[in-house]
């Protein structure tokens, strides 16, 4: 099968700001009940006699502070000239592809695959410069204001219960929007899609595709978050406020999460030459992908 | 199989003396210091040095090695050991000879066949023996040489047995008459070293005499793999071995408690070849021959062993004072012991007459439980694994497995979940029942099982061929077996027929394929009773009678059956259920049924049954009225109802109690809307604030904190129970003498989402998770710098510091606060948590920051409360923290020993990218 990459209808940084019942439909409940140490997955967490009843307790209490809650949600996103050479993603100015504005850095699988399955290395699902044939890539980030907020007003009362029930809603909310920005960014801005659920991935920077916190701040300039959204990076390249995600969108129909896993030696100096880093640096912001020594 | 005559020579040796075995080859080898030359003398294609490896020798150096089996023999000992420790494909890969091993095995057995000839031409009076010596390999079938992916296997049965197959093969060839499985440090290592060895015996035509010997690898007296001796004897008792014995690791002394269990357990002889002591910190051993002959005399004087021997350290010296040791002396006496099956995991089961009855765990089977298979289709294995913890902590004694679904592939999902489970200490423990309807499954599954499990199940389904076939490869590879009452024709459903069907495959099983009727569990089929189908209405008393059959036909022979079949008319009402289950199993034990799958978390006793259910429930279950299911089924209703309203009941009641209790219980169950209507009563009664709190409120926190510990409590209950507590002391707190506030804390923590963080929930359900054990918390937020966390631990004078951090760079944050404690002379305890921060991250990078004090890592808020409270001990703190610093030392250790995992370099890592075809 092959895939050409099909051209995005906009390569304009698009703006959305979906309201609370927009993207509520889209919270994934599980993650919400494993933050509150049940088991399992929702609802099949509700049919396991042994927790069931906390359970819907639980959701009963949620469905309802969901239903106060009044969440300032941001979000932005665009798709633009891309391909990648080596492990890295050029993004080009223009579709001229003449001078790259910015270069995402990957890194490369390198464990022992017994299935012989491929290394990966996210830069595989963008065309490489060198075939000659345009590619694109996505980038987003959403974050969830008045979280904060909600719980400090909650916590000030000493009800630690809705504090903790808020803040969890609203870190839902943030994963739902963007879920929903993803949707949206591939029908609205790539033409792929009918808006339903979206073709391809969208890997986080500091997630196991690509561990590295600091390739952030080129979806930061990129996308000009700070004006567009009112979104910070902490100086360890957290975002604040903490209801928020980052990430890159890929289209190719074949591309799929994995994890980097452990690198070797080979690799951690060639990242950091490529990133302009000591070897003392890199540790620092691949640690948990070394071997610890 | 017919026995070899060596098997003969043997047992007429061993009747009267203690046999002698040689020593170290090793130590030997070393004193004639050889070089690379002498190890490679131009043959071998090598890219690695070959000096160090022995096994070279018997073709390079065969003078040497010649020199040391006749130095042996001289000294006394009736046994030598071929120069083949390493000699299989697997441990030689690593010098690239993996080509030579049948080569190095056939001139090594043909040296010490030379040496054994020649010694008995110079003296015919005594026999001597060859033992051909098969080490371990350098590979573990059981555990994952990986931290991070417990289900990894670096080597399985197959490729083990393939290696030790052609070992054996050239073994025997060369001439030995006994094959030595030694150092063994994985009890499924040498399933596959007997299974092999027996198979070569069979080309042959006869069974060699067969020694396996243990390592042991720590004061518990295990494997490194884990398994007990007891676990280890039940595993390799099927296979007609001759003896059972340690060797190398430990001394003498330190060996003979260990010798000693052997000596009670094992129906074959026992054999120690101990280190010369403990090795010195150059590695050297210093004990002499005196010395170690000395720690042996108990050995034999009190009759436990059958063969003798040295390993590490020990030389002809040593041989000799061993070999006038036991001259004149009487060997062990191979006892006599009752019948009696054994089961092991890493633990030993033993089922005899006497035992109680097994209860086999349903949990872990995907067509009994939904939410299992859930979990294996989204391949959730890690709470997969905890439905089978589970079923051990409820009282399971065996676990049984079944991943038979039509949408999933059973036979990797089979090896996956097993190999996982052998990681999880308190599952690997007790023996599996690796259950499946598909053969490949049920094989590929026994193969990675250590110890001896049960394999559920064979039939005459197929016929008696296959049935034959089955029976025997099970008995190789050393399981116990259901069998199942089916046939040719089909289930067995009534007396008759399984009477029929199970004298059948009896008699197949034990006169003609001589199987111990001790390995056999005859699933007689309970079926389901109350169907409305007069037809049915037996099933359950022809189950009963036919246990009572098997007892008295099948002497030895186990009866089994899966219990919820019977009540499945009954779906969806649970109680009536349950207490079916007891009736069932109260008249089915009785009549010699041992061992059933149940749910082992219910199980209601007999007589707590309400009488008359009982007996209506024994009318269906012994059949004896023709209108019983009728009658059953009027009550099953009211059963189901009165269940759930004893359970509904339960809580208004507790409203009439006391003040005190009802806070106390307000406090446990989250619900703040009494707290102010009770306090003035309680205040009345305890007179001082103070009181109240170190009275109910204390006690109440103190059972959320014990429920929430052991997983009864979940986390909303714990933030509502702490709710209810802040709520109390709200109306407490103007009426507290500051004094007093104080003396009611366990301890005051600091605690902060470190420097760039901005995480904050898990910070949070720590605070709280404290706030319920009593301890007093200074939360100073997210994004937390380093100095304001020390300012705070010091102006605060904190008992501890706590760090919460969810991103990578975290981890560094982490370090530095560490680095600026033991800068301002702090001793407290320092705990980290959150995602990314893990027990190996703490050994290798914060302790290490933190020399003064300890630091603690806990996986989730729950198990904190326990940590802190060991570490602040008065009395027993110190020896925690000793603890933990050795736990993490040997952490380190080990990380350094296992070194990293193996990597594809990078350009070869290009070469294998992903491609995207485009075009
Ligand atoms: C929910 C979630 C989110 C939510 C909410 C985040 C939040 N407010 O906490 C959202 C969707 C917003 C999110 C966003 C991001 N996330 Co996120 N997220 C998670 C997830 C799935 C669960 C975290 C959680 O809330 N758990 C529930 C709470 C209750 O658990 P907890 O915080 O871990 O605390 C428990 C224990 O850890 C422990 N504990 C915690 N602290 C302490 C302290 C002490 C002293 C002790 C003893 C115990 C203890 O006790 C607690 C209760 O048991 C984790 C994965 C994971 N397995 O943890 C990833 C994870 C933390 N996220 C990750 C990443 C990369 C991100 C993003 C950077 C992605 C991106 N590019 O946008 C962003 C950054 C957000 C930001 N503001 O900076 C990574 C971090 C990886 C790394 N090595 O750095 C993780 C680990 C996922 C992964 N596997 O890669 N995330």
């Amino acid at each position: 099968m092959s895939s050409r990459p099909s051209a995005p209808k906009s390569s304009e940084t698009a703006l959305w700001r979906p309201s609370r019942d927009e993207v509520s439909g889209l919270v994934e409940w599980s993650a919400f009940f494993a933050a509150w140490g049940f088991r399992g997955h929702w609802p099949a967490i509700a049919d396991d006699p042994e927790q069931r009843d906390e359970a819907l307790k639980l959701f009963r209490d949620a469905q309802d502070e969901l239903a106060r809650l009044e969440p300032d949600i941001r979000c932005v996103a665009a798709v633009l000239p891309a391909n990648a050479v080596g492990e890295d993603v050029e993004i080009y100015a223009s579709e001229a592809r003449d001078e790259a504005r910015e270069r995402f850095c990957f890194l490369r699988m390198q464990r022992v695959r017994a299935d012989g399955g491929p290394l990966y290395s996210l830069s595989d699902f963008v065309a490489p410069k060198s075939s000659g044939i345009p590619d694109w890539i996505g980038l987003f980030e959403v974050s969830v204001f008045g979280g904060t907020e909600a719980a400090a007003e909650a916590r000030s009362r000493g009800d630690e219960y809705s504090a903790l029930l808020r803040q969890l809603l609203f870190d839902r909310l943030a994963e739902a929007a963007a879920e929903w920005t993803h949707r949206k960014t591939m029908s609205d801005l790539w033409g792929i899609g009918d808006g339903g659920p979206a073709v391809g991935i969208r890997p986080a920077p500091g997630y196991p595709a690509c561990p590295d916190h600091t390739e952030k701040a080129k979806i930061w300039s990129l996308l000009e978050v700070e004006r567009n959204v009112g979104a910070k990076l902490t100086e360890n390249y957290a975002i604040s406020p903490v209801s928020s995600v980052c990430g890159l969108m890929f289209a190719h129909p074949k591309s799929t999460y994995f994890g980097i896993g452990k690198i070797g030696r080979d690799q951690l100096a060639d990242y950091a030459s490529r990133k302009g880093w000591t070897l003392d640096e890199a540790r620092r912001w691949l640690a948990p992908s070394l071997d610890e020594e | 199989m017919k026995k070899s005559e060596a098997w003969a020579a043997l047992e007429e040796a061993d009747s009267s003396r203690v046999l002698v075995l040689d020593g170290a080859m090793g130590t030997m080898i070393q004193r004639h210091g050889l070089t690379e030359a002498d190890y490679n003398d131009g043959r071998f294609e090598a890219s690695v040095p070959l000096k160090g490896n022995n096994e070279l020798l018997s073709l390079t150096r065969p003078d040497v090695i010649l020199s040391i089996h006749r130095a042996y023999l001289e000294a006394g000992a009736d046994i030598v050991e071929t120069n083949t420790f390493n000699a299989n494909r697997i441990s030689q890969r690593d010098y690239g000879q993996e080509g030579r091993v049948a080569e190095l095995n056939l001139a090594a057995a043909k040296l010490a066949r030379q040496a054994v000839d020649e010694a008995m031409a110079k003296d015919p009076s005594r026999r001597r023996f060859v033992a051909g010596s098969m080490g371990p390999t350098n590979q573990t079938a059981s555990m994952s040489p990986r931290v991070e992916d417990p289900g990894f296997r670096a080597v399985d049965f197959d490729a083990l047995e393939e290696a030790f197959r052609e070992q054996a093969r050239a073994l025997l060839e060369g001439g030995a008459d006994i094959l030595l499985v030694e150092t063994a440090f994985d009890a499924l290592n040498v399933k596959a070293a007997l299974c092999a060895i027996r198979s070569v015996c069979a080309e042959r035509g006869e069974l060699v005499p067969i020694m396996v010997s243990g390592t042991i690898s720590d004061a518990s007296g295990r494997l490194l793999t884990g398994p007990t001796l007891e676990a280890l004897y039940a595993s390799v008792r099927h296979a007609e071995i001759y003896g059972i014995g340690l060797n190398c690791a430990l001394g003498a002394s330190a060996m003979r408690p260990h010798v000693e269990t052997l000596a009670r357990i094992a129906e074959c002889r026992v054999s120690a070849h101990p280190n010369a002591g403990l090795p010195n910190q150059f590695g050297q051993y210093d004990q002499d021959a005196k010395g170690m002959r000395a720690e042996l005399e108990s050995f034999v004087d009190r009759r436990l062993v059958n063969v003798l021997g040295g390993c590490c350290g020990t030389d002809p010296t040593f041989i000799r004072e061993i070999a006038d040791l036991v001259r004149g002396r009487k060997p062990r006496e191979v006892p006599k012991l009752p019948e009696r099956t054994l089961l092991a995991g890493t633990d030993v089961l033993e089922i005899s007459e006497r035992s109680n009855f097994v209860n086999v765990g349903e949990r872990t089977n995907v067509s009994g439980s939904a939410k299992f298979r859930k979990l294996i289709e989204q391949e959730n294995y890690a709470e997969a694994l905890g439905i089978a913890a589970l079923q051990v902590e409820n009282g399971a004694r065996v676990i049984d497995v079944n991943l038979d679904d039509g949408l999933i592939d059973s036979v990797a999902v089979m090896r996956k979940f097993l190999n996982l489970l052998a990681s999880e200490p308190s599952v690997a423990a007790v023996p599996w029942m690796i259950d499946s309807s598909r053969w490949e499954v049920l094989e590929a599954g026994v193969k990675c099982v250590q110890g001896k499990p049960i394999v559920n199940s064979i039939s005459l389904k197929e016929g008696e061929e296959v049935f034959r076939k089955r029976a025997l490869r099970l008995r190789e590879l050393g399981c116990a077996m259901v069998v199942m009452a089916f046939d040719e024709k089909g289930q067995a459903t009534t007396y008759d027929r399984r009477v029929e069907i199970i004298s059948r495959q009896w008699k197949i099983l034990t006169e003609e394929l001589g199987i111990p009727g001790t390995e056999l569990f005859f699933d007689a089929n309970i079926l389901t009773v109350a169907t409305g189908m007069p037809e049915h209405d037996r099933y359950a008393l022809d189950f009963i009678e036919t246990a009572r059959w098997i007892k008295a036909n099948c002497p030895g022979a186990h009866v089994v059956g899966g219990v919820s079949n019977v009540s499945f008319a009954f779906r969806g009402n649970n109680p009536l259920r349950e207490a079916m289950h007891s009736v069932f199993l109260y008249h089915a034990i009785a009549a010699g049924m041992d061992c059933g799958i149940v749910n082992a978390g219910q199980l209601r006793p007999y007589d707590q049954i309400e009488p008359e259910l009982r007996e209506r429930l024994e009318d269906v279950v012994l059949c004896r009225r023709p209108d019983a299911a009728e009658r059953l089924v009027e009550i099953a209703e009211s059963v189901k109802n009165s269940a759930q309203a004893e359970s509904a009941a339960a809580s208004p009641e507790w409203r009439t109690k006391g003040a005190c209790e009802r806070l106390a219980t307000s406090l446990v169950m989250g619900v703040d809307r009494y707290v102010a209507e009770d306090m003035p009563e309680v205040l009345a009664e305890l007179k001082t604030p103070l009181a109240v709190i170190e009275g109910p409120l204390m006690e109440g926190m103190n059972r959320v904190g014990e429920l929430f510990g052991a997983g009864k409590m979940f986390l909303p209950q714990v933030v509502k129970s702490a709710r209810v507590m802040k709520a109390a002391v709200e109306i407490l707190n103007p009426l507290l003498a500051e004094s007093a506030k104080k003396s009611v804390s366990a301890g005051k923590i600091v605690l902060a989402t470190v420097k760039g963080d901005v995480h904050d929930i898990g910070k949070n359900i720590v605070s709280v998770v404290l706030a319920c054990n009593g301890y007093e918390v200074v939360d100073l937020g997210v994004m937390t710098p380093p100095e304001r966390i020390l300012e705070a631990a010091v102006a605060e004078k904190a008992d501890a510091v706590a760090l919460s951090g969810l991103i990578t760079p975290s981890l560094d944050e982490m370090r530095v606060v560490a680095e600026r404690m033991e800068e301002a002379g702090l001793k407290i305890p320092l705990l980290v948590g959150g995602a990314t921060t893990s027990k190996l991250h703490t050994a290798l990078r914060l302790a290490p920051a933190y020399p003064s004090g300890v630091v603690a890592q806990t996986a989730d808020a729950s198990r904190m409360p326990g940590v802190l409270k060991s570490l602040l001990h008065p009395v027993t703190g110190e020896a925690a923290r000793r603890a933990l610093l050795e736990e993490q030392a040997a952490a380190r250790e080990k990380r350094s020993a296992n070194g990293p995992a193996a990597k594809v370099p990078l350009d070869e890592a290009r070469r294998r990218k992903f491609e995207g075809e485009w075009n």
